[in-house]
């Protein structure tokens, strides 16, 4: 029977113990994610293991984590597609910690709701559905698959020198709604991302494009905005 | 969000902006700058020759243009990365302040250099 | 302690509709959710969600009527009538809702909502967004509560209601952020926890589907209805059980055996693959049992690849990531492995038609609840659907009991919380007893019971096992021990207080299944292979008892439908 080992970055803020690794070896057949292997330890050696976890289908984004050197969904990862002879595994890096593999998402959320993710209008809704044709709504398919994992926040260096920046996650969910053809915020969301710690402190590193699990483009929504925001500053055009 | 961060970071758009606007006027003027300095005059190093191109009036408006883009694009990348280091409320005024000061010093001197070749 | 006047159990679909339309009644709504809001498994539903629209040019003539009876006719003719017409009757306009409030569904050329085939439908019905619509749903949805404002706690585990005079007053929840437990007051309780998927091994569910609120409600002395009607979805993936959509068939796609035919065609000549879910899980079921799965293994093939790579990119993208990263076959240019998968809890929490359960101030919603629509078996598509009817009327309805109610508000005594410290001393106490028995053995070993022993074809003597099975795992888990005791986000102790109560729910599934002689839906009985209308139209109900469940029953609501034999 095959075997993975594991080494997993421990730290529990109430021990006084520093960060540390353990290691655990794990029987499999077949295949094996990396979810299941946590879920083995905590099974089986040690109880007091903590990590997120939900749907186990790369859809709930409970499980990034920083795996093997990159930032990976826990569930998405099959130990067979993995290199070298230990699988380490940490959290998220540059993120505040509650335990284990558990990073504090607060921060990363308040960011979010900050620049108003929700569709606006002005108008009066019809009876019926909001027209929108097949080019609008393709317009929406990248920005729409965000699963709110945080791996883009935690691999971008903008968030990591700046607090306040609202990182990659939040843009791109701005973007998502001011490139909606059913959208009519016209200046309420604009002030929340068109400032220095909104778009301008991205410096298109596009490390939130190389981390992002879902394969997104972060990076491009969040050039789309800086445009967005000065035509609409400069010339007037709404949308 | 934190109400004083949102206060603290109003604005952004003219530095962003502008960068990239002298990111292309650099672009342009330095092409012509290098064209003019080193294809078209090539093996005429006399004095007349450059106090001549120096004196022209579009050469100048393409050098005090060049000028001003350069001092512009340096100083305000470097106040960009300055800011990724989060310098907040006061301090950070100060460093807008002395990079204009620098800036427009570093203007002048220039300006300073190239006038006598205009005013011949 | 902590006051709201509604406090809603769950950040699903359901739970997020019934809050938010709680807010709008003027109530101080709070939603307690184990996992952030955004991650619950309503977001894992691909396929669609179902609306007599008629904008599919083939469904021009579809009405909520005829959705209705598709509804019925589905349920084996167990769904309360009344409840299924009220329901697709709501439809059209809660999708609109949803339209309006941003969800990115896709489009015809012209504009409007695009719909495409579900099985057990009389016409194209299913709304979609691509093969990720529970996902598109759910974000909005988590959208519009952070729009209206609505207090989200967030990471908070519910583990007890608390009941006092005959009604319900809150929940004790652990806080997994911070450690402890809360105790959560208030004038009423949505309960919107979802499925119990997890009790069975084989299942397309997400791993906390453990159906905790079913659990906390069963215990509190609320019936669970109908549970032992469990939908196997003919199409997960072989090695793990995610699902892949019904939308494949919708789209095309064919259901190959080791042969090389469409076997369906012996089980529904008429729809083929668009045959209900509990008929094509059987007959694949069939197939493999007959020793015709793909080389004599367990697996049939979902064979997309005539659908084309354009159509797939653009209808299936999710399937196709799903399949390569989960399976490592790319639907593209190979035919998929499948199995029939649990994927859905028809039972739930005896409600009616407003969420209201018999025990007042408590309500329930989605899949957790049963009102029952899905009857002996779900059409797809129609769970997303009732997530949000059924979730925005348990809101209304639990406002309305809020403001009705006298003598409501924050009680008065500060200080001491009763109900948390009790549960904080049985999980002192649980921590106390060393190892004993071991939690995940138990857990295992329900899970296989519960696939090899009420799986898709059950039968009187391998049920009469399993119960007897499950009823020793339930006094074994009652010397379960904590390898971990206190702290933060403390797993081991969530998943022993979370696997009693998943041995409760299946022990109805068990008792509920053993009890019913006949074959209906998806209770397909070899020994009863008929539907028997004369005995058996009517709901189990499931109360807990010292020695496992009591069973009652109650008539099922006719009266528009007269039930005939089922036919595709």
């Amino acid at each position: 029977m095959p075997e993975a080992r594991f080494h997993i970055k421990r730290f529990d803020p109430k021990s006084g113990v520093g960060a540390h690794y353990d290691e655990f070896t794990v029987p499999y057949e077949g295949s094996l994610t990396v979810l299941e292997g946590l879920f083995y330890v905590q099974e089986h050696f040690d109880g007091s293991l903590c990590f997120r976890y939900c749907c186990r289908a790369a859809v709930c984004g409970s499980c990034a984590m920083y795996i093997d050197g990159r930032y990976r969904l826990a569930c998405q990862s099959n130990v067979n597609h993995l290199k070298g002879d230990v699988i380490v595994v940490e959290p998220l890096p540059h993120m505040p910690l509650v335990k284990d593999l558990v990073c504090d998402m607060s921060e990363f959320f308040a960011k979010y709701e900050t620049i108003k993710p929700w569709l606006i209008r002005t108008s009066q809704n019809p009876e019926k559905e909001l027209p929108q044709t097949p080019k609008e709504r393709l317009k929406l398919d990248m920005p729409v698959d965000c699963i709110l994992c945080g791996a883009c926040y935690s691999s971008c260096p903008s968030v990591w020198t700046e607090g306040d920046y609202l990182g990659p996650a939040a843009l791109l969910k701005a973007y998502r709604f001011e490139v909606d053809s059913r959208d009519e915020a016209r200046r309420e969301r604009l002030p929340y991302f068109d400032n220095e710690r909104g778009v301008y402190r991205c410096h298109t590193i596009a490390n939130c494009s190389e981390a992002c699990p879902k394969e997104l483009n972060p990076t491009e929504g969040i050039q789309w905005l800086k445009r967005a925001a000065v035509r609409r500053r400069l010339f007037g055009r709404l949308k | 969000m934190r109400p004083e961060a949102m206060a603290r970071h109003q604005g952004g758009m003219w530095p962003w902006l502008m960068q990239r606007v002298t990111a292309v006027l650099v672009f342009v003027t330095m092409a012509i700058h290098l064209t003019a300095t080193h294809l078209l005059n090539i093996g005429d190093l006399s004095y007349d020759n450059i106090a001549g191109r120096l004196a022209h009036s579009g050469m100048a408006l393409v050098d005090f243009t060049l000028l001003a883009a350069v001092v512009f694009h340096a100083l305000n990348g470097v106040r960009m990365v300055w800011l990724d280091y989060s310098l907040a409320g006061s301090g950070r005024r100060v460093v807008d302040v002395a990079f204009w000061i620098i800036g427009v010093g570093v203007f002048f001197y220039g300006a300073w250099a190239l006038w006598p070749w205009i005013t011949g | 302690m902590i006051y709201h006047q509604l406090i809603v159990v769950g950040g699903g679909l359901a739970g997020l509709r019934a809050a938010v339309e709680a807010k709008q009644e003027g109530i101080d709504v709070a939603v307690l959710s184990q996992v952030h809001p955004g991650r619950s498994h309503s977001g894992a539903a691909q396929g669609g969600i179902n609306a007599a629209l008629a904008n599919n040019p083939d469904g021009a003539d579809d009405t909520p009527a005829k959705h209705a009876f598709d509804t019925v006719k589905g349920s084996d003719y167990l769904a309360d009538q009344d409840a299924a017409i009220e329901m697709t009757r709501d439809a059209p306009d809660v999708i609109y809702e949803m339209e309006h409030w941003g969800c990115p569904f896709s489009r015809y050329d012209d504009g409007r909502i695009a719909q495409r085939p579900f099985g057990g439908a009389g016409f194209p019905r299913t709304c979609y967004g691509a093969d990720k619509t529970g996902h598109y749903l759910l974000h909005t949805l988590v959208e519009r509560a952070y729009e209206r404002g609505i207090k989200m706690y967030i990471e908070v585990f519910a583990t007890q209601l608390i009941v006092e005079d005959g009604a319900c007053k809150g929940v004790v929840a652990y806080d997994m952020i911070n450690g402890g437990f809360l105790e959560f007051r208030a004038d009423a309780v949505v309960m919107a926890t979802g499925g119990a998927g997890r009790t069975y091994i084989n299942t397309t569910n997400a791993i906390i589907s453990t159906g905790g609120g079913m659990a906390l409600a069963y215990r509190a002395g609320v019936p669970l209805k109908d549970m032992e009607f469990i939908q196997f979805h003919p199409t997960g993936l072989f090695t793990t059980n995610i699902l892949m959509t019904e939308g494949c068939r919708g789209e095309g796609g064919y259901l190959i055996n080791d042969q090389g035919e469409r076997f369906m065609s012996k089980y529904a000549p008429t729809v083929m693959e668009l045959a209900p879910r509990d008929i094509t899980a059987r007959a694949i079921q069939t197939e493999i049992n007959e020793g015709r799965g793909i080389g004599g293994k367990q697996f049939v093939y979902l064979d997309l690849r005539h659908l084309g790579e354009q159509k797939i990119a653009e209808r299936l993208p999710g399937i196709r990531d799903l399949a390569i990263h989960f399976e490592g076959v790319d639907p593209v240019t190979e035919p998929v492995p499948i199995v029939p998968s649990q994927h859905y809890t028809m039972g739930g929490i005896d409600t009616d038609m407003q969420g209201a359960t018999p025990l007042p101030g408590f309500y329930a919603a989605g899949e957790c609840a049963c009102v029952s629509v899905h009857g002996a078996n779900r059409l797809g598509g129609n769970s997303l659907l009732e997530t949000i009817v059924f979730g925005r009327r348990a809101g209304a309805a639990a406002s309305a009991y809020v403001k009705g109610k006298e003598g409501g508000g924050a009680p008065a005594a500060a200080g001491a919380d009763p109900a948390a410290a009790r549960m904080a001393a049985s999980v002192e106490e649980l921590a106390g007893r060393g190892t004993g028995e071991d939690a995940y053995a138990i857990r295992a070993e329900m899970t296989v019971t519960m696939k090899e022993h009420f799986g898709i074809f059950r039968e009187q003597a391998s049920m009469q096992a399993g119960l007897d099975k499950m009823l020793a795992l339930k006094e074994r888990v009652a010397r379960v021990g904590l390898r971990h005791s206190g702290g933060v986000f403390n797993l081991d102790m969530m998943r022993t207080v979370e696997l009693a109560g998943m041995i409760d729910v299946a022990l109805a599934t068990a008792a509920g299944a053993l009890a019913r002689t006949e074959s209906r839906g998806s209770h397909a009985r070899t020994d009863f292979p008929t539907r028997d209308d004369k005995d058996w139209l009517k709901h189990t109900l499931a109360y807990a008892g010292d020695a496992g469940p009591r069973l009652e029953y109650r008539p099922v609501t006719l009266g528009t439908f007269e039930p005939q034999e089922r036919k595709y």
